[in-house]
């Protein structure tokens, strides 16, 4: 008896373990075409990002002052730069590969960061007594009142420009979002029944907080990480822009079209191809964020 | 009063207050009850008469910042629980005090599946891997009667009836053999059938094991299936207590008397009396005995003075100032 037990427990670990994986692919399997291609899209992007150096024809930083401004391969120009040529006659295929890494790297690092402090912070906030809460919610409602791009001039002025300090402005700017939306759900999770009998069963208050609040709260920060990863790719694209984000010779997305800006009128293209992929990306990250919320809207509902 | 060694747990003066911006409201006024090994004690109140309440203070579980023990002692064995620490008292529940709630729908987490609930109490308290703690939750949810148990540690809740999820939240509080079980209103969401199957179920673990039970309820039906002994509550005050069968049969206070009437099992062939009026508020309570106003033996000193719990025979006690008249019209009556 206690083998068959045995064996039928351990199955049922087994289970649990694969069923979550299983069910995302069967539910990603029945999307609307549009979702898989932006399902797609997104994974594609961060291979090529992870493979840019080996991708990439010339270094990103490689000039060529002889061929400058050369027009890319679809507008009468030559194969050899695919993707034409910048004012320092640097390859734009080239250059593109390396900026789309380093912006996913920036805008998926920031991401996470906004999740784990503004998670944190919501968790807390909601968990803890009235007067934590009251001090977590005056600091999130200073952070909505400050203007951002200012912080983060102010942030790079401080401590000069580096892709930590970047990955840490652009999580940080939004971490009250993610507080306030944790911060309510554990408000309703709390004083569910569930949570109310775990404590009466002996588990302690970090534990309930990661092993019964947490699992509850995982969807509705999926769909807002992935709704506001778009947020932070244009941000650091905008930071970069302004001159405050990525320096050169390194270069991103945000950078290629902050450095095109004099060439709009006579090489448009320089400033068209960036924004084309910046474009792309958070169109599919969208997309798949609203179709994601629809699907655990609808779970919930039921 | 009994040997107060076999006691597993003694409330002394219990008074727990609600903490609002007007002040404090006292929701429990001094109650005072024991619980015997291997005895089932009811606890009966409507709504609003603090029973939940006590309940939840003599796991502490109250909701911090809005209500506190303001005085009284809950002796545990030799030990008050007013006086424990946080961490002493995590470790007491789920292991030697378990307690289950109303709700055994949303009492289980819908993201875990059934065996890992129960295997977690069991972890938290016990040194086991996980293999073993889930071979255990297997054993205690064939020891509370779930068919095809082994299937059902990998479930998740909302694959269970009603009566089947009732019965995986008294596994996870049976797991670790608790020597006191609280019951709040258990069977109150379930259908007929299924409560009778689950009272069961408690006495027979209860006659296995010789836990202490607290039966929470609303119901004089459930306290006459289940309990040896009952307290009423009333307003926050113990108003009787006696062993069930001579409190069923002869109620002394006018309450208990109110509540027999009520209920269609016990007025076969008459109209079914309610007790007319509301629980009194909390805020303001009224003067006297707190029942008075719904009483139809009230005198006029019944609104001056406050009624003390008094002992009666065999053990009971009951709060009112006239009992002794009551109980011999109420005797006269039935010889007559």
């Amino acid at each position: 008896m206690s083998m068959q037990n045995d064996i039928v427990s351990g199955r049922a670990m087994a289970l649990t373990e694969n069923s979550q994986w299983r069910q995302i692919r069967e539910l990603f399997g029945r999307a609307p075409t549009l979702i898989r291609v932006a399902g797609v899209t997104i994974a594609a992007c961060y291979l090529i990002a992870l493979l840019s150096p080996l991708l990439s024809p010339y270094g990103p930083a490689d000039q060529d002052l002889l061929a400058r401004l050369q027009p890319p391969a679809f507008l009468d120009g030559t194969w050899s730069h695919p993707l034409g040529t910048d004012h320092l006659g640097r390859d734009v295929l080239s250059r593109l590969l390396h900026a789309l890494n380093t912006t996913l790297v920036i805008a998926t690092l920031g991401v996470i960061v906004g999740v784990v402090t503004g998670g944190l912070a919501g968790l807390i906030s909601g968990l803890a007594g009235r007067r934590v809460d009251g001090i977590f919610m005056l600091l999130v409602d200073a952070q909505a009142s400050v203007p951002l791009t200012l912080l983060a001039l102010a942030a790079v002025a401080l401590s000069g420009s580096s892709t930590l300090v970047l990955v840490l402005i652009v999580g940080i700017s939004d971490y009250d979002k993610y507080a306030r939306v944790v911060r309510s759900q554990v408000l309703v999770i709390k004083n569910r029944a569930f949570v109310e009998s775990a404590r009466a069963l002996g588990a302690s208050p970090v534990r309930v907080a990661f092993r019964h609040v947490l699992p509850s709260i995982v969807s509705p920060l999926t769909v807002l990480a992935t709704s506001n990863f778009s947020s932070v790719v244009i941000l650091e694209s905008a930071l970069s822009f302004l001159g405050v984000g990525i320096q050169p010779p390194d270069t991103s997305l945000g950078a290629m079209l902050g450095e095109a800006r004099n060439y709009l009128i006579t090489n448009w293209w320089l400033a068209a191809i960036p924004t084309a992929l910046i474009v792309v990306i958070t169109m599919a990250v969208s997309l798949l964020g609203d179709w994601l919320r629809d699907l655990f809207d609808r779970r919930l509902s039921t | 009063m009994t040997d107060r060694h076999d006691a597993v747990l003694r409330v002394e003066g219990l008074q727990t207050q609600f903490l609002d911006p007007k002040g404090p409201v006292n929701a429990v006024n001094g109650v005072s009850f024991e619980i015997r090994e291997g005895e089932t004690l009811g606890l009966l109140g409507e709504s609003g008469s603090g029973k939940s309440t006590i309940g939840l203070s003599l796991l502490r579980l109250l909701p911090a910042g809005r209500s506190r023990i303001a005085g009284g002692r809950i002796l545990f064995g030799d030990e008050d629980l007013v006086q424990a620490s946080e961490e002493r008292l995590r470790r007491l529940r789920g292991k030697d005090i378990a307690m289950i709630f109303q709700e055994s729908l949303s009492a289980l987490n819908p993201v875990y599946t059934v065996g890992e609930q129960i295997a977690e109490v069991i972890r938290q308290h016990e040194r086991h891997d996980r293999r073993a703690a889930l071979r255990r939750a297997g054993e205690i949810l064939d020891m509370v009667g779930m068919p095809d148990s082994a299937r059902r540690l990998g479930e998740y809740p909302h694959e269970l009836s009603g009566g089947m999820r009732q019965r995986v939240v008294i596994a996870a509080a049976l797991a670790c053999q608790p020597k006191l079980l609280i019951c709040d209103e258990p069977t109150t969401a379930l259908d007929v059938t299924v409560q009778a199957q689950i009272l069961d179920l408690i006495a027979d673990i209860q006659r296995r094991t010789g836990m202490a039970v607290l039966f929470i309820t609303h119901d004089l039906g459930v306290v006459a299936e289940v309990a040896h002994r009952a307290v009423v509550l009333y307003a926050g005050r113990v108003v009787e207590e006696a062993d069930t069968p001579s409190l069923l049969r002869q109620p002394r206070m006018p309450y208990t008397q109110g509540l027999m009437r009520s209920l269609p099992e016990f007025a076969v062939g008459r109209r079914l009396a309610a007790i007319p009026g509301f629980v009194p508020n909390p805020r303001s309570m009224p003067s006297g005995c707190a029942f008075h106003p719904r009483c139809r033996e009230a005198r006029a000193d019944c609104s001056q003075t406050v009624p003390d719990l008094t002992e009666a025979e065999n053990g009971r006690r009951v709060r009112c100032l006239r009992w002794r008249e009551i109980a011999h019209e109420t005797e006269r009556r039935g010889h007559a």
